[in-house]
C-alpha cells in the first residue's frame, strides 16, 4: 500500500511534531484531469476535497500547474479566497500583466528567509486557453523570472522555484536565471533518489500519485555559500560497495575460464570504482562547511495509519476505493 | 591651552557632523543590512508533493 490523502496528513502531522520548522509545498498538478474523466462534477468535487485537505495540512505555497487552469480561474480564486495558498509568477491579467495570484512566498525559519516562486508551462493546449477564457492568460516563465528573481534577491536567503515547466526547459530557467538554489518540479513525475544538478542549482521531483512525499532538510551555516549534497560521500561508499560485490563475483566466473564479454565488464568496472574513489577522496579532503542539503524520497506506506477526519471527508463527498479514485 | 577662533570653528564644527552623520548612517545600515553569517545553524525540513492528480486513495502495490 502506498500513498493516499489520509495517510499523507498523518505523515505531515507526525512530521510537523518532530520538526517544527517544516514546510510544506506542492509544485502543481494537485488536481484531476478532467480531460480523462467522465464526470466533470466528480473532478470538481475531488478538486474541492484536494483544497480542503491541503489547507487541513497547512501547506504554504501550491503552484498553479495546466490541471489547477482547467478547473478555471473563478474555482481558484475561490479556493485562494478559503485559504489554499495559490502561487503563480507567470499566471496574469490578460489586460494588465499583473500576477493572478501571489507570484511567491517568503517563509522564514528563525533568521533564514526562504522565497518559494510558482511556474508553469506557457505551451498551454486549446482546453486550457478555453478554460481560462479572458480571465488570464500564462505568461512566457522564464521571462517574468528573469523579471521576479533578481527581486528576491535582498528579501530572501533561498530561493526555490516551484515548477510545472517540465526537465527540459527546468534546465534552461536554471541557465537563464541566475539565483535559484532549488527548482521541485515534477510535471514529468519522476522518481529521484539523487537530485539533478545544473551549475550550482538542485532539481528535485518525488515521483506521482501521492505515493511519496519529497523530503530536503537544509542546513543552514550562512547566506552566501552553495548548498553541497550532504548524502553523497555515503551514496558514493555504497556505489563502490556494491561495485566490489560485481567484482568479485565475476572473477569469480572467470576464474573458472576465459571469457572476452566478462574481461570487457571487469575492466568497465575497475575504471568506474577507479573514477569514485577519486571522487570520495576529493570530497574527504574538502573542509566540512557551507550550507547542506539531504534529500530523501518517502515512501507513503502502510507505517502511516489514515487520518479519520480525512477518511470522513472523502467518504462523505462520495468516494469509495472501489471507483477509479 | 590654544584658543580656538571663530575662523577656526566653522571647518571644525564641519568636521565633528560629518563624524556624527557617518556613525548614524554606519548605526543606520547595520540596522538594515542583513548580516552574511548566521549567528548559529539553522535547519529547515521541506516536504513536497508533486503531480498528484486528484489522487485520493492509496495504490495495493507499488505500480
Amino acid at each position: 500500500m502506498l500513498g493516499g490523502l489520509a495517510r499523507r496528513v498523518t505523515f505531515i502531522d507526525e512530521m510537523k511534531a518532530k520538526d517544527g520548522s517544516l514546510v510544506c509545498v506542492d509544485s502543481g498538478r494537485l488536481f484531476q484531469d478532467p480531460r480523462v474523466e467522465d464526470d466533470a462534477e466528480k473532478v470538481r468535487m475531488n478538486a474541492r476535497l484536494m483544497g480542503r485537505v491541503y489547507r487541513r495540512m497547512d501547506v504554504t505555497a501550491v503552484n498553479v500547474g495546466d490541471l489547477e487552469l482547467l478547473q478555471g480561474i473563478p474555482f481558484l480564486r475561490d479556493q485562494a479566497s478559503q485559504g489554499l495558498n495559490l502561487i503563480s509568477a507567470n499566471l496574469v491579467d490578460p489586460s494588465t500583466g499583473d500576477a493572478m495570484f501571489p507570484p511567491y512566498v517568503i517563509h522564514t525559519v528563525e533568521t533564514v528567509r526562504i522565497a518559494f516562486l510558482g511556474l508553469l508551462a506557457s505551451d498551454v493546449g486549446p482546453e486550457i486557453t478555453r478554460a481560462l477564457g479572458n480571465d488570464a492568460m500564462v505568461a512566457e516563465p522564464i521571462e517574468r523570472a528573469q523579471l521576479i528573481v533578481p527581486r528576491l534577491k535582498n528579501k530572501a536567503d533561498v530561493v526555490i522555484v516551484l515548477s510545472c515547466l517540465g526537465l527540459e526547459k527546468e534546465r534552461e530557467l536554471i541557465r537563464k536565471v541566475p539565483g535559484i538554489h532549488f527548482v521541485m518540479g515534477g510535471k514529468e513525475g519522476r522518481f529521484f533518489s539523487k537530485l539533478l544538478k545544473e551549475g550550482d542549482t538542485f532539481i528535485a521531483q518525488s515521483y506521482w500519485a501521492g505515493m511519496y512525499t519529497g523530503r530536503l532538510d537544509l542546513t543552514l551555516r550562512d547566506r552566501v555559500s552553495p548548498f553541497r549534497d550532504a548524502g553523497e560521500k555515503f551514496r558514493i561508499k555504497t556505489e563502490i560497495a556494491d561495485l566490489n560485490r560485481r567484482l568479485e563475483r565475476i572473477k569469480n566466473v572467470l576464474d573458472e575460464g576465459k571469457n572476452s564479454v566478462l574481461e570487457f565488464t571487469l575492466q568497465k568496472i575497475v575504471k568506474k570504482r577507479e573514477q569514485l574513489e577519486e571522487k570520495l577522496e576529493s570530497l574527504e579532503r574538502s573542509p566540512e562547511s557551507g550550507n547542506l542539503f539531504r534529500w530523501q524520497v518517502v515512501p507513503l506506506n502502510d507505517t502511516y495509519r489514515e487520518d479519520r477526519d480525512v477518511v470522513d471527508w472523502i467518504r462523505k463527498a462520495g468516494f469509495t476505493e472501489n471507483a477509479h479514485q | 591651552m590654544k584658543q580656538i577662533s571663530e575662523r577656526d570653528k566653522t571647518p571644525l564644527q564641519y568636521a565633528v557632523k560629518s563624524l556624527c552623520l557617518s556613525v548614524l548612517c554606519m548605526l543606520l545600515s547595520s540596522l538594515v543590512t542583513v548580516p552574511s553569517s548566521l549567528a548559529q545553524t539553522v535547519k529547515v525540513t521541506i516536504a513536497q508533493t508533486n503531480n498528484l492528480n486528484g489522487r485520493l486513495f492509496a495504490y495495493k502495490s507499488s505500480g
